[in-house]
């Protein structure tokens, strides 16, 4: 029995001397002190010992244990410190790339209708969708436009087949929303529209707005400014300026365009403003109340205003690009740049 | 609409610089889009030439001797329209022109020649280069020729379509006037009237008093044509107005001075001494001064003398009356036509011209009259003549201008401002509103004639505006009552859609929503089932897209064509599709493509430079699925003329079609240039947005040990992943929490027609632990199972 004891304790201590890595060391512990081990199944033994042995071979027993496993912790220790210098010895170039999988980058376009959607949410204003076909009535009859006004040529308008057009402008997006809720009604409807412009620098075919909308009673004028400039501050930072210049537009009156001080120069004249200080984005105004008479409001009931601003303009701005067509080129490289 | 300072002078008393004045116009709604300065002119002198003669070595030159009142002396000249006695502009060497080049003396072909003769773009005056300039002929020798010379600083307006009164200096002065509150300078002139009673001579009627409500004409006998003065040539010049001769460069000032469009008749080639005002007859036609033949067909409003027309009424003359240099006797008109009336002229021609530019945008009848004596006076005075006794004229000049109340209180609120009664009248009063009664909460106006624009209350409101200021409103941001009308959920899942594909790698792209006839033909769809624009720019912009797929191949060429071969896109846009159940007969679809091609992998030096696979493509939309925390998407092969046979999918979702994927056809790539292998997924958006479920729910979790058991079955190539899968869910013990593939292996240890899949189970239970032999026997009915539904075996390791 003793001679037994002796042999798995030498057996195990060579086994431990043995082992080359942490994982071999692992199945030897496995081996002589796991549940089903050399030493369980001494244990096993030891219980059937007549009452007299016990002690003794109890003693014997858990003195082989204890030195079986102080023999693998200091095992364990000198081959972590092989593992650790072995790793250490070589040269760790700390410069080569990391492992991963590189994002992608949002298109400046979406990026721009994202943020000036976010800042329209804030300030209250619920997204609307509209078509990108749209009835003649919609987009041109409906907003108030003269039989004749040029914009319906098709030298400007997109016409379909079927006798519908490409919408010019994401206005038309206000006479379905008005049919359909009575007010208050405030929304932002981003989307895509189609002109029938020649691509240049500045112009496309297609472009992107977002149109805005709030009617209720008592908006006023003052209202718009205020939401357009605080919009102005949150795009292009705190301290642009925006003006109101009177125009004219058949769905708003008053009509204005606004222009936002020109982020490039601060206002004192560069060549991204025309040495005007100023950058013009779209228009706005006070509905006018003959579209109000055409979705069915009252018009002494409510007032209201309507704006557009060009994504595109916007982008063009923020990110400082020069020319437009870059936008809709998809050159990877571009992309990338604006992530 | 352009003109020059000096010009707008005559009608205000103003001294504002140029970028001040631009500021001002620009904010009270008269844009400015330009303001071109004159050039600095210095040490140019008026000379007089004495002679010129052939340079004796060079045929297309000619030597000049001019007397600069100093001296005389010769220079060498190229141009060939001066002759002995004009007045010159003379530079001696040493001047520095306005683009900044220093004269010299210079030997030309053997002469010298001690300075030039000066055209207009030499000194930066315009651009003819066609001849020197030649000053008028009271110019005193030996002054400062820029005196002489059209130095002005020129202002081009945009005037928008509503305000026609603006498109003449006068108007814009009067915005001055009404914004600065000033008053106009009066426009005095003096018409003396002699002779016959012109309605003894000649006679005018109107046959359609809708298309012509009046018409009126005066008769000038015997001018003598000639070139205008050079003050009127040069403010015409500078209005962008070419100078013709006195007669027709009056007509043209008083167009641009007064707003008002007239047109003179060389009165003797007037058949039958009468005007009549009326539609064309069939199979009439004119040659407008234009040089070109019209066919009057239709409807068109024409000035007509006995015989035939004369004018397209309010558009063009005609070459048949036109005055030339040996008219005498002038038949002056001017007239209110219906603007409708000259814009159908004017589009059914094709042809704008000053006049059809203001007639249709809405003239002033008030100033018809006014028009036609200030022109009449002008010319006696320009080209001689007398104006013979009384106006000819039909029809009434007389009209019934609307008379609009103002609500005090409305206007405030609109605008946001505080404004009293009192401060708005005088507003009206500027812009020469008149008005008509006036209590503390409304005012009733009228217009003034030129003012078409106004017949609303809100009218009125944006004139208020103007003239307080924008910049004067204050801002405010509202207190709004909360809006619930809105749908936010489309835009927050194409948000989510989107960064789960840029987080696998996917850039975003834009294309536009035109294809080509060649596109849909490429991609299996039918010409008839596409929406197709009527005037396309081109080819292939003529249909509506019905797919992202063309558009995303055109991106793919175009940056595999400059060197970038590893590419994962992705782009959100609209397909169209023709429908009979929406007001604006489309389907518009919101639409996902995601394509990829190139190296899976950007770390290559670690991870290795494999091409991306099917399961590449299929992982990302996984990605995207789970995003939307959709589970119960299910996969079957696909077949379609852009996916190659046999290695495409479609997506089912709760049974519907939601997407395909797979590795595009090569002949189809090739159709675009691309030799690259190409996986790509359309997925429709808006479908799957049914699927998203908007709430996550916590389902607890098991605090007792796994078990894992690995096995590799042996099973038919055919067999997929998802049968083993069905088996699997055939056993309700609900002790099996996870199936994992770890190894895909076919090759020379099993059968060529087998494949063996490395699985391995996870077995855990909710409330115990759960013991090995209770492990066991779960693994192997689970491993009987598949060893009988599937007929597969078990592999040996
Ligand atoms: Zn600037």
């Amino acid at each position: 029995m003793d001679k037994n004891l002796e042999v798995i304790e030498q057996v195990s201590l060579e086994d431990i001397r043995k082992s080359e890595d942490l994982k071999d060391l692992d199945s030897v512990r496995i081996k002589y002190l796991g549940k089903k081990g050399r030493i369980a199944a001494l244990m096993e033994l030891f219980k059937s010992l007549p009452p007299s042995e016990k002690p003794l071979f109890g003693k014997k027993i858990n003195s082989i244990k204890n030195d079986i496993q102080s023999a693998i912790e200091l095992k364990k220790k000198s081959l972590e410190d092989k593992e650790q210098k072995s790793s250490s010895s070589g040269f760790l170039d700390v410069t080569m790339p990391g492992i991963a999988r590189k994002t992608g980058s949002a298109h400046p376009i979406t990026q721009t209708i994202n943020e000036v959607i976010t800042i329209f949410r804030r300030m209250g204003f619920s997204i609307a969708d509209g078509p990108d076909v749209e009835t003649e009535f919609n987009n041109f009859d409906a907003l108030n436009t003269p039989e004749n006004h040029p914009s319906r040529d098709i030298q400007d308008t997109f016409y379909l087949e079927n006798g519908n057009l490409l919408r010019t402008q994401t206005s038309p997006v206000q006479i379905r929303i008005m049919k359909k809720v009575k007010p208050p009604v405030r929304i932002i409807a981003p989307g895509r529209v189609y002109r029938n412009d020649t691509p240049d620098a500045t112009h496309g075919h297609t472009f992107h707005q977002i149109e805005g909308l709030y009617v209720d009673k008592n908006v006023s004028l003052a209202d718009l400014k205020g939401v357009l400039h605080n919009s102005a501050r949150q795009l292009l930072g705190n301290d642009v300026k925006i003006r109101f210049r009177p125009h004219f537009f058949p769905f708003t009156e008053p009509s204005v365009e606004y222009d936002f001080s020109c982020v490039m120069c601060k206002g004192k004249g560069c060549k991204v403003c025309k040495n005007s200080g100023w950058l013009e984005i779209s228009g706005a105004g006070m509905v006018d109340p003959r579209v109000y008479k055409n979705v069915g409001y009252k018009p002494d009931e409510y007032t209201g205003y309507a704006f557009g601003m060009g994504i595109e303009r916007i982008a063009m701005i923020k990110f400082g690009i020069d020319d437009l067509r870059l936008l809709y080129e998809n050159d990877i490289r571009f992309l990338r740049n604006l992530k | 609409m352009k003109f020059p300072y000096s010009w707008l002078k005559r009608h205000i008393n103003i001294d504002m610089g140029a970028s001040e004045l631009s500021d001002m116009l620009t904010m009270s709604g008269t844009k400015v889009e330009q303001v071109s300065e004159p050039p600095v002119l210095k040490g140019l002198i008026v000379a007089e030439l004495l002679e010129v003669s052939r340079h004796p070595n060079a045929d297309k030159l000619s030597l000049c001797l001019i007397n600069t009142g100093s001296r005389e002396i010769t220079v060498v000249c190229g141009a060939k329209n001066m002759k002995k006695g004009d007045k010159v502009v003379f530079a001696s060497a040493g001047t520095v022109l306005p683009d900044g080049t220093k004269l010299k003396k210079a030997v030309i072909r053997g002469v010298e020649s001690d300075g030039m003769l000066c055209s207009e773009d030499e000194i930066g005056l315009g651009k003819d280069h066609s001849g020197i300039i030649i000053l008028e002929n009271s110019a005193e020798i030996g002054a400062d020729a820029s005196e002489y010379l059209n130095v002005d600083t020129v202002f081009e307006l945009e005037i928008t379509p509503n305000r026609p009164d603006c498109l003449s200096v006068m108007g814009v002065a009067r915005e001055i006037a009404a914004v600065k509150n000033m008053e106009l300078l009066k426009q005095d002139f003096n018409l003396a009237e002699s002779g016959e009673k012109a309605s003894d001579v000649f006679t005018v009627m109107i046959e359609d008093k809708n298309k012509c409500p009046f018409y009126s004409a005066r008769v000038i006998r015997g001018v003598g044509i000639g070139e205008s003065p050079s003050w009127l040539k040069n403010y015409l010049k500078n209005s962008g107005i070419r100078p013709i001769n006195n007669i027709v460069d009056v007509t043209n000032f008083i167009l641009l001075d007064m707003g008002h469009p007239l047109h003179a008749f060389d009165m003797d080639l007037l058949e039958g001494k009468t005007i009549v005002v009326r539609t064309a007859k069939k199979n009439e036609k004119i040659t407008t001064i234009d040089g070109v033949e019209r066919n009057l067909t239709g409807k068109v409003l024409v000035i007509a003398d006995k015989k035939r027309p004369v004018a397209l009424a309010g558009v063009m003359g005609g070459q048949n009356s036109e005055i030339s240099a040996d008219t005498k006797d002038v038949l002056l008109e001017s007239a209110y036509f219906d603007p409708a009336e000259i814009r159908n002229t004017s589009k059914k021609f094709i042809l704008t011209s000053e006049s059809s530019y203001r007639f249709e945008r809405g003239a002033d009848i008030g100033i018809v009259v006014k028009a036609l004596d200030r022109a009449a006076a002008m010319i006696v005075e320009l080209a001689g003549g007398t104006v013979l006794n009384g106006i000819l004229k039909d029809g009434t000049q007389k009209r019934e201008n609307p008379v609009i109340p103002c609500r005090v209180e409305k206007a405030n609120k609109l605008l946001g401002i505080q404004l009293s009664a009192n401060e708005i009248c005088d507003i009206f009063r500027r812009l020469e509103i008149e008005v008509l009664s006036e209590d503390r909460n409304s005012i009733k106006i009228k217009t003034p004639t030129f003012r078409t624009d106004i017949t609303e209350e809100t009218d009125l409101f944006e004139e208020i505006a103007r003239i307080y200021g924008y910049d004067a409103i204050d801002e405010n941001l509202p207190e709004s009552r909360v809006v619930v009308d809105g749908n936010y959920l489309e835009t927050d899942i194409v948000a989510k859609i989107g960064e789960s594909l840029r987080a696998s790698g996917c850039s975003e792209t834009m294309s536009f929503s035109f294809v080509g006839a060649r596109d849909l033909e490429n991609c299996g769809f039918s010409k008839d089932k596409s929406l197709k624009i009527k005037n396309p720019q081109n080819e292939e912009l003529m249909y509506l897209r019905t797919s992202i797929l063309p558009g995303m191949m055109k991106t793919l060429n175009y940056n595999l064509n400059r060197d970038a071969k590893n590419l994962k896109l992705y782009e959100f846009g609209k397909i169209y599709f023709p429908s009979a159940e929406t007001d604006s007969g489309s389907r518009e679809i919101l639409t996902l493509g995601i394509a990829i091609t190139g190296f899976r992998y950007d770390s290559r030096w670690i991870e290795g430079s494999q091409n991306v696979n099917f399961f590449d493509i299929k992982g990302i939309v996984e990605n995207v699925l789970d995003s939307l925390r959709i589970k119960k998407a299910e996969y079957d092969l696909h077949n379609s003329v852009t996916f190659r046979k046999g290695n495409a999918a479609f997506i089912k979702i709760s049974d519907a079609p939601v997407a395909s994927l797979g590795e595009l056809d090569k002949d189809f790539c090739h159709k675009y240039g691309i030799e690259q292998t190409v996986f790509y997924c359309e997925l429709d958006v808006s479908e799957i947005i049914k699927y998203y479920s908007q709430f996550k729910i916590y389902i607890p979790f098991s605090r007792f040990p796994a078990v894992k058991r690995d096995i590799a079955l042996v099973l038919d190539e055919n067999l997929t992943y998802s049968s083993v899968l069905e088996a699997v869910a055939k056993e309700e013990t609900g002790l099996i929490e996870n199936i994992e593939v770890f190894d895909l292996y076919k090759g020379k240890q099993i059968p060529g027609n087998k494949k063996s899949l490395g699985i391995s189970v996870t077995y855990r239970s909710e409330n115990s632990t759960l013991t090995d032999k209770e492990v066991d026997e779960l693994h192997n009915k689970l491993v009987n199972r598949w060893v009988k539904e599937l007929k597969c075996s078990i592999r040996d390791f």
